[in-house]
């Protein structure tokens, strides 16, 4: 009886999860932050809020799976841009074209993924190097491919523009594919094998290749998943905006490396949990708007974004050396 | 690793093979205008700020760190020293050394003090100093017009920054080789916790690593301040890749106890030739963004390549 309760607990283990203090942080945040502005609150508002977060949020689920694998990926910033110029230049005007403008990028950035995931995980690259290194070949190609020019489609069907723009009882569809993509990538990595498997290359990446694990394997597919869910991520900018001018699309690699880190995964890999990114995604996106509200501009939020990465770090490194 | 079968001299494979300088150098000379007197200038002179960081980037590889803030450090020096410039030549150096020390004791700090990982932590400071300055300058260039200062951007016959460069350079030589401190700093980045058991100060002889990163990234953003006449709060966003490919080239590694300033001078010198030889054959600055990349990836490739065929 004992067994069979525990393991309907760990069965339970997202939701169980979902108590962690990040969530703690959010709630406090979102009642001081209700209490001192009137606006906070209002339904625009928390849609915008959750607009601008899901952008940044969905590059984070992809980065905290590959943070859990022991590995950090900061193209994914230029995965975005190259997802947004692909999606626009294909033109999703029609409905194959829509079909393309969604589907090709993401298999593009899958593709960037695995040859991310070959050269960490197959040649023993280091991987924030590396990952940078694919950063600028990869937004060198986008902005030669361009000429570093603005991209613009003509005719963009309603389903392509509805996919970032359409609400679907009063929540707004790239919010609802951001919660789709976080619960389905919650239970995979606390139920089932592969997300396990992930979980112990991040933790010892020689113990798991002792127990017989394919790494190799499993690190090239965190990689593709992070590469895909960036690409996602920059189909949605071009279905918000409808145009793209590459070099005006900022570095989303680092509030989504914030986020991942907020959320509690563990920069040594092994450690971290989907749901916790989606509470660290919240907590950037309500400071953000409240900077916003209070007329401070992008350098400030920089700023701020660089001092929450780093209390958040020294807080969970001072944490663990606790234990 | 040399391949040491084709007994190929160091020498040889710094020049001909890892990095490819003297073919590259070959070609060059094929290109019209690339040996003409004011292209060397122009040469000299990227060469020289880039080079005052690379010093820096090299320590703080051999001392087993990395700091991505050089870039950002690098324009906050150059807009620290327009906005001083009133005060004179010299307050204006010294801000820009002093603020680029500040962010090097940050990352110090954090990286010793509270063992944050030096890829993580740097990147920290960079957003934060790239956040700083920008909000400084109204995310608008500060420009400058004095002829003191636009007199220290040039130079004859050969640009003061390059022979800045060069000063520095044989004192880092000099003192990484045959001074007690620069062996700790490959001992301390070697082997960290037999160098700390060995009684060498390890937290201490890092924080020192970031710290001259941080005032060398200062003073070449008074430089390059000087020679544009503008302090941008935006310069400086390849020069950590630029400067980090340099150093790697010249035999430093991502694990840290090995690396020399000769041999990050041929990579300096080998990538300063690469991006001017595509300037003068009319290459968009986009594929200068990409080759960097591509050296990156192929270092960083090979050296875990190497690292796991050793542990073979």
């Amino acid at each position: 009886m004992h067994i069979d309760r525990s393991t309907a607990l760990q069965r339970l283990n997202p939701l169980i999860n979902l108590v962690t203090p990040i969530w703690v942080v959010l709630a406090v945040l979102v009642i001081v932050v209700a209490l001192f502005f009137d606006r906070f609150l209002s339904p625009q508002n928390i849609v915008s809020i959750l607009q601008q977060g899901v952008i940044t949020g969905v590059v984070a689920l992809g980065m905290t799976i590959v943070l859990i694998g022991g590995q950090f990926d900061l193209s994914t910033g230029a995965i975005v841009v190259m997802a947004a110029v692909v999606a626009v230049i294909v033109g999703p005007s029609t409905g194959t074209g829509t079909f393309l403008a969604i589907v090709l990028p993401i298999l593009l950035g899958s593709a960037v993924g695995a040859m991310n995931g070959l050269a960490v995980f197959w040649a023993g690259a280091n991987s924030i190097v590396a990952t940078i290194g694919m950063q600028f070949l990869l937004m060198g190609v986008v902005l030669a491919s361009v000429s570093g020019q603005h991209v613009r489609a003509d005719n963009i069907s309603a389903i392509f523009t509805g996919l970032a723009q359409s609400q679907f009882l009063g929540i707004p569809v790239s919010v609802i594919v951001f919660g789709s993509v976080a619960l389905v990538l919650a239970i995979v990595m606390n139920n089932t094998v592969f997300g396990r498997h992930i979980y112990a290359v991040g933790g010892n990446i020689e113990t798991a290749r002792r127990a017989g694990i394919d790494v190799t394997q499993i690190g090239v597919a965190t990689f593709m998943l992070s590469g895909a869910l960036a690409a996602l991520s920059g189909v949605m900018i071009a279905s918000l905006v409808g145009h793209v001018s590459p070099t005006s699309i900022a570095h989303y690699e680092f509030p989504a490396l914030t986020a991942v880190v907020l959320g509690g995964t563990s920069l040594a890999g092994g450690v971290g949990q989907p749901t916790d990114t989606v509470a660290a995604i919240l907590v950037l996106a309500v400071i953000s708007n409240v900077l916003t509200l209070l007329d401070y501009q992008y350098p400030i939020q920089l700023l701020v974004q660089g001092v929450v990465l780093i209390v958040a770090v020294a807080y969970y490194a001072w944490q663990g050396a606790k234990v | 690793m040399t391949p040491t079968h084709l007994a190929l001299s160091p020498l040889v494979v710094r020049l001909f093979i890892k990095p490819p300088l003297v073919p590259l150098i070959v070609i060059g000379c094929l290109i019209d205008g690339f040996l003409s007197f004011g292209n060397l200038r122009i040469l000299a002179q990227s060469i020289g700020t880039d080079g005052i960081v690379v010093v820096g980037m090299t320590i703080v590889m051999i001392s087993g760190g990395f700091d991505l803030s050089v870039g950002a450090v690098l324009a906050m020096g150059g807009v620290a020293a327009v906005t001083l410039l009133p005060h004179g030549i010299l307050p204006a150096m010294i801000g820009a050394g002093a603020v680029g020390g500040i962010a090097g004791l940050l990352n110090g700090t954090f990286v010793t003090r509270l063992a944050i990982n030096p890829f993580i932590a740097t990147l920290a400071v960079m957003v934060m100093v790239r956040g700083a300055t920008l909000a400084f300058t109204n995310t608008r260039p500060v420009v400058s017009l004095d002829d003191q200062f636009l007199h220290i951007g040039q130079g004859q016959p050969l640009p003061y920054s390059f022979m800045i460069m060069v000063a520095i350079m044989v004192t880092a030589h000099i003192v990484l080789n045959h001074r007690p401190w620069g062996r700790h700093a490959y001992a301390v980045g070697a082997e960290e916790s037999a160098s700390a058991m060995m009684g060498l100060r390890v937290r201490r002889i890092k924080t020192q690593c970031y710290l001259i990163s941080g005032v060398l990234a200062g003073i070449a953003g008074f430089l390059l301040a000087a020679r544009l006449g503008t302090g941008s709060p935006i310069i400086g966003e390849t020069t950590a890749l630029t400067a980090a490919s340099a150093a790697l080239i010249g035999g430093a590694t991502l694990k840290g106890g090995e690396g020399s300033i000769a041999g990050a001078f041929v990579g300096l010198v080998f990538i300063g030739c690469l991006i001017n030889i595509m300037n003068l054959i009319d290459v968009p600055s986009y594929y200068q963004r990409m080759t960097i990349g591509l050296i990156l990836l192929a270092l960083v490739i090979s050296e875990g390549m190497l690292l796991r065929l050793r542990q073979r």
